[in-house]
C-alpha cells in the first residue's frame, strides 16, 4: 500500500492531484487573508464560493464561455461581500454573524435555484459545457518529467500562484496595501491620517469576494464539470485555519494551503488504491488530523516569537 | 510676539449632557511652548480635540494666523499646519518607522502610480530625521523600537505633513526621566525654528521647567494665563485646584510596633526566568511606611508580584504575621487582611466594564454579609458603595456608572476605596498616584497616612522619588534586582542622596542593609 503511494509519488500522479485540490484552498485562502488584513475575518467564504460555483457554471452553461461564467461567478461573489460589508460596516451587525448568514444563505439559496431552474435536487451537470481550459505548453508538454510537472493544468492553477505574487506586490509594495494593514492593525492611527477604514475595510471584502469567487468559479468548471449541493464541503473552513496559519503572509498561506492540500490528496489517493485494508473513516479523518498537527505547531510558533519579542524590547529598554 | 491662535469662549456640551468647556479663552503667540494645565477632567483635552478637529465646539470662534476657522476633521487642521501628537500613540506596530510617518501621503511611482517609491521615501525620511535631530532608526519597525522613539515618530509624522503648532498631549506621561529630558530638548529645538507647541500636562515640574506661558483650566473654564517666569508651582497649583495644595504631606513621626512583613532572602524570577530579585530581606512594622525607590524595572513590579501571591518566587520566605505566604493562593492572601494596589489600574486594579459598586465589593463579594442565599444583597451593596464615593471623595453621577467611564483619579480612588475598606493591616501600594491629579493625590496620600497611624504597615513602590520621600518612615533602594540601602527616613533625605543608591553608584555594607 506505501508502495503503491509512492509509486503515485514518482509518476507525478500525486503532485498533480495535490495542485487540483489546492487550487480552492489557496485561492479561497487569499481571499480571507486580505480581508483579514483589513481588520475583517471573512468567515462567508464557504457560501460566497458556493454562489459563484453556482452562477458560474449556470451563465457557462447558458452562453457557452467559459470566461463569461467565471466573470459571472466573480461580480456575485464581490456583490455578496459587498452586502456583508453593508451589514458589517454600516450596519455594525458583529461579522461572524453576517458571514455565517452568508454561509446558509449561499447553501440554500444554491438548492433553490438548482430546484427551480433546472428542476434537480442533488446535482446539475450540464452536457454541453466549456470548461476551463488546461494550458498545454508545446514542445514542454513532450519532455518526460518536466513536462508533467509544467503542463496540462488547468488555468486557474497559474491564476492562483500569479495570485500569490499579486498579493505581495499589493500588501508590502502598494500604499494600497499599507493602508489595508494599517486599517486592519490599528484603526484609529489610520483614522487619523485621513484614512477613510470603512472604504479600506469595503475593499477588503471585495478583494476576498474576488479571490473567493475564483475559487467558486473553479469548483464547478475546473475541477470538475458539474454544480453538487454544498460541493465546497468545507473548502471555505479549511481556508480560514489556512489564514490563522499563514497570518497575514501570502507566501505563508501559499505554505498553508498546500500542507491542506496534501491532506486532501493522500485521502484521495490511498481511498482509490485498489485493495485498500484502512477503513474509509480513517482515511477521511486525514486533513482534520493535519488541521490539530498545523494549529498546534502555529501555537508553538507563536508562543516562541512571543517570547522573542519580549526579550528583544528589555534589552532595548 | 505675534497671536498666532486665539480661541474665545469656547463651550463644548457632549449629548450626555456633559460640560466639558465652558467659556474656555486660549491665545498662543508663535514661537512659544504654551502650556495648557488643569487637573482631570479639566477640559484640556476637549479643547485640544475642538482646534484639532476631532470634536466640534457647540459655540465659540477659532482664529488661526488672524482668520476664523471651522475644522470638520483632522484632515483640515492639518492642512491648516496644526498637528497633535495623542497621548496613546496613533502608531501601526508592524509597518516600520518610515510607513507610519509617511501613512496617507505615500510617495508614489511606476503604472498609474500604483506603486511605493520607496527609495524616495526613505532618503526623505532620513531628512527629517537629520533635519530635526529625533533620532530614530527609519526602517526599523514601530513594534521593536522603544516608547521614546515611538513618541519621536509621532512628532516626525506631525512634522512631516508641515505642522506649525504642534499640540502634545500629556507627553511625558509614558516616558522616562531621560527621554523626557530628550523630548524637552527637541521641542526647544523646534521652538527655536519657530514653531510653536501647546503642551498638555498636570506635571507642574515640567510646566515650570519648559513652557513659556501656562494656560490654567478648572472645571471647563480659563482660570489665568500667566508668564511661566513670574509664576511659582504653588500659585499655578492653587489656580488649578482652587485652593492651596501641600506639596510636603504633614504627618506626625511614626510610632512603629511589631513586624507584620518579614521578608527573607527572597529569589523571584521574572517572566522569562532570569533573577528579577536576588536575595532581598527586610521588615516592616505595624504602623510605618516603608518606601521603595528605585528606577522602574529593578525588580519592584516582581517583588510586590511575589508577595500578594501573582508570582512564584524561587527561594527565600515571606512571612507575614508569622504565616508562611509563599504557598498560598491570590485569595488567601487577600482574605488575610492585606490590601493591594496594584500599579496598573486599568488591568489589574479594576474591571472597567464593570460598575463602580461591583469593583468596590469584588473582594468581599463572596462574605456572608453582601449576600443572601447565592444572591447578592443589592441594597446592602448599594448602601456600601454610596457610602465609599462618599468617603473617599469620587466624583461620578452615581454607583451603576462603569469603572472604564472613570477618569484615572477618580478610578484610583474606587481601588483604594475597596483596598482600605478592609481595614488591611498590611497595605501594599505600587504607585498609588501615577497619572493622578494634584487634588487626588494630596487625598490619597492623606488616607495611605491615615491607615499608617491606625497601625496598618505599608508598602509603597512610586517612580516618583519625591513620593517614596514625602510618605515613607525607612526607604530601600532597590538596584538591579537588590537592596542596596535601607536608609532612615524619619528627617526627609534629599533626591541625591536617594539618587546616587538608584544609580548604583553608592551602596551601603552589607551587615547594614540585611539589619
Amino acid at each position: 500500500m506505501i508502495q503503491a503511494i509512492w509509486e503515485q509519488v514518482l509518476n507525478l500522479t500525486l503532485f498533480v492531484v495535490l495542485l487540483r485540490v489546492t487550487v480552492p484552498i489557496l485561492l479561497s485562502a487569499l481571499g480571507g487573508m486580505i480581508s483579514m488584513v483589513g481588520g475583517v475575518v471573512n468567515i462567508g467564504l464557504e457560501g460566497i464560493m458556493l454562489l459563484s460555483a453556482f452562477s458560474s457554471i449556470a451563465v457557462g452553461a447558458a452562453t457557452g464561455s467559459w470566461l463569461l461564467g467565471v466573470v459571472a461567478g466573480v461580480i456575485i461573489s464581490i456583490l455578496v461581500s459587498m452586502l456583508m460589508g453593508f451589514f458589517s460596516i454600516k450596519l455594525k451587525v458583529d461579522i461572524i454573524i453576517v458571514g455565517f448568514a452568508v454561509n446558509i444563505l449561499g447553501s440554500g439559496l444554491t438548492i433553490f435555484l438548482m430546484n427551480k431552474i433546472y428542476g434537480l435536487t442533488g446535482n446539475y451537470s450540464p452536457e454541453q459545457l466549456n470548461r476551463i481550459p488546461s494550458i498545454h505548453i508545446p514542445f514542454i508538454e513532450q519532455i518526460p518529467i518536466i513536462g508533467k510537472l509544467l503542463s496540462g493544468h488547468n488555468l486557474m492553477v497559474w491564476v492562483s500562484i500569479i495570485a500569490v505574487f499579486l498579493c505581495l506586490v499589493l500588501l508590502y509594495r502598494t500604499p494600497h496595501g499599507i493602508h489595508l494593514r494599517a486599517v486592519g492593525e490599528s484603526p484609529e492611527a489610520a483614522a487619523s491620517l485621513g484614512i477613510s477604514v470603512d472604504r479600506m475595510q469595503f475593499i477588503a471584502l471585495a478583494w476576498s469576494g474576488l479571490f473567493a469567487g475564483l475559487a467558486g468559479a473553479y469548483l464547478s468548471m475546473g475541477m470538475t464539470s458539474m454544480f453538487v449541493k454544498d460541493m465546497t464541503a468545507g473548502t471555505g473552513f479549511i481556508a480560514l485555519a489556512v489564514v490563522m496559519l499563514g497570518g497575514s503572509n501570502p507566501v505563508g498561506i501559499l505554505i498553508g494551503s498546500l500542507i491542506f492540500g496534501l491532506g486532501s490528496t493522500i485521502t484521495t489517493i490511498v481511498q482509490t488504491i485498489p485493495g485498500n485494508q484502512i477503513p474509509s473513516q480513517f482515511v477521511q479523518m486525514i486533513p482534520y488530523v493535519v488541521t490539530i498537527l498545523a494549529l498546534i505547531i502555529l501555537a508553538i510558533r507563536k508562543k516562541k516569537k512571543q517570547l522573542e519579542l519580549t526579550s528583544q524590547s528589555t534589552t532595548q529598554s | 510676539m505675534t497671536v498666532l491662535l486665539e480661541m474665545k469662549d469656547i463651550h463644548k456640551v457632549y449629548p450626555n449632557g456633559t460640560k466639558a468647556n465652558q467659556g474656555v479663552d486660549l491665545t498662543v503667540h508663535e514661537g512659544e511652548i504654551h502650556a495648557l494645565v488643569g487637573e482631570n477632567g479639566a477640559g484640556k483635552s476637549t479643547l485640544m480635540k475642538i482646534l484639532f478637529g476631532l470634536e466640534t465646539p457647540t459655540s465659540g470662534e477659532i482664529r488661526y494666523k488672524g482668520q476664523p476657522v471651522t475644522f470638520q476633521g483632522p484632515r483640515d487642521a492639518i492642512k491648516q499646519g496644526i498637528g497633535m501628537v495623542h497621548q496613546h500613540f496613533m502608531l501601526v506596530p508592524s509597518l516600520t518607522v518610515s510607513e507610519n510617518i509617511l501613512l496617507g501621503d505615500e510617495l508614489r511611482k511606476g503604472f498609474f502610480s500604483l506603486f511605493r517609491d520607496r527609495k524616495r521615501e526613505l532618503t526623505e525620511v532620513d531628512q527629517l530625521i537629520q533635519r530635526y535631530t529625533l533620532k530614530v532608526d527609519p526602517q526599523a519597525k514601530v513594534e521593536m523600537i522603544s516608547v521614546g522613539q515611538k513618541q519621536r515618530v509621532e512628532i516626525l509624522k506631525v512634522l512631516y505633513r508641515g505642522a506649525r503648532l504642534i499640540i502634545l498631549d500629556e507627553p511625558t506621561a509614558v516616558l522616562t526621566p531621560q527621554e523626557t529630558d530628550e523630548l524637552f530638548h527637541s521641542m526647544k529645538e523646534l521652538v527655536k525654528e519657530n514653531y510653536t507647541v501647546i503642551f498638555i500636562t498636570h506635571k507642574l515640574r515640567e510646566v515650570m521647567e519648559i513652557s513659556d506661558r501656562a494656560t490654567i483650566l478648572r472645571a471647563g473654564k480659563t482660570i489665568e494665563t500667566v508668564q511661566t517666569k513670574n509664576s511659582s508651582q504653588e500659585e499655578i497649583s492653587k489656580l488649578m485646584v482652587g485652593r492651596n495644595v501641600l506639596f510636603r504631606v504633614e504627618k506626625e513621626e511614626a510610632k512603629p510596633k511589631e513586624p507584620v512583613l518579614k521578608v527573607n532572602h527572597l529569589t523571584v524570577p521574572d517572566d522569562k526566568g532570569l533573577e528579577a530579585i536576588r536575595n532581598v530581606s527586610f521588615q516592616i512594622r505595624a504602623g510605618e511606611i516603608f518606601g521603595f525607590a528605585g528606577v522602574e524595572g529593578n525588580g519592584q513590579t516582581e517583588l510586590i508580584e511575589a508577595i500578594t501571591g501573582l508570582r512564584k518566587i524561587k527561594s527565600g520566605q515571606i512571612e507575614y504575621l508569622g504565616q508562611d505566604l509563599t504557598e498560598k493562593t491570590v485569595a488567601q492572601i487577600r482574605a488575610m487582611k492585606i490590601g493591594h494596589i496594584p500599579e496598573d489600574r486599568q488591568t489589574t486594579g479594576a474591571c472597567l466594564t464593570s460598575t463602580i459598586s461591583e469593583n468596590l465589593i469584588l473582594d468581599c463579594c463572596r462574605a456572608k454579609e453582601y449576600r443572601r442565599g447565592p444572591f447578592l444583597e443589592q441594597k446592602k451593596i448599594k448602601g456600601f458603595s454610596q457610602q465609599m464615593i462618599k468617603d473617599f471623595d469620587i466624583r461620578v453621577q452615581n454607583e451603576d456608572a462603569l469603572a472604564g467611564s472613570l477618569s484615572g483619579g477618580n478610578l484610583q480612588k474606587v481601588i483604594i476605596a475597596r483596598e482600605l475598606s478592609k481595614n488591611p493591616k498590611l497595605l501594599i501600594a505600587s504607585q498609588p498616584t501615577r497619572g493622578v491629579d494634584i487634588g487626588a493625590i494630596e487625598f490619597i496620600h492623606r488616607e495611605i497616612i491615615k491607615k499608617r497611624d491606625e497601625g496598618t504597615a505599608v508598602l509603597l513602590v512610586s517612580a516618583e522619588l519625591s513620593e517614596v520621600i514625602n510618605l515613607s518612615d525607612r526607604i530601600g533602594v532597590l538596584y538591579n534586582g537588590e537592596i542596596v540601602a535601607i536608609l532612615d527616613n524619619s528627617t526627609p533625605l534629599s533626591e541625591e542622596e536617594i539618587g546616587s543608591y538608584m544609580l548604583g553608584i553608592k551602596r551601603q555594607e552589607q551587615e547594614a542593609v540585611a539589619e
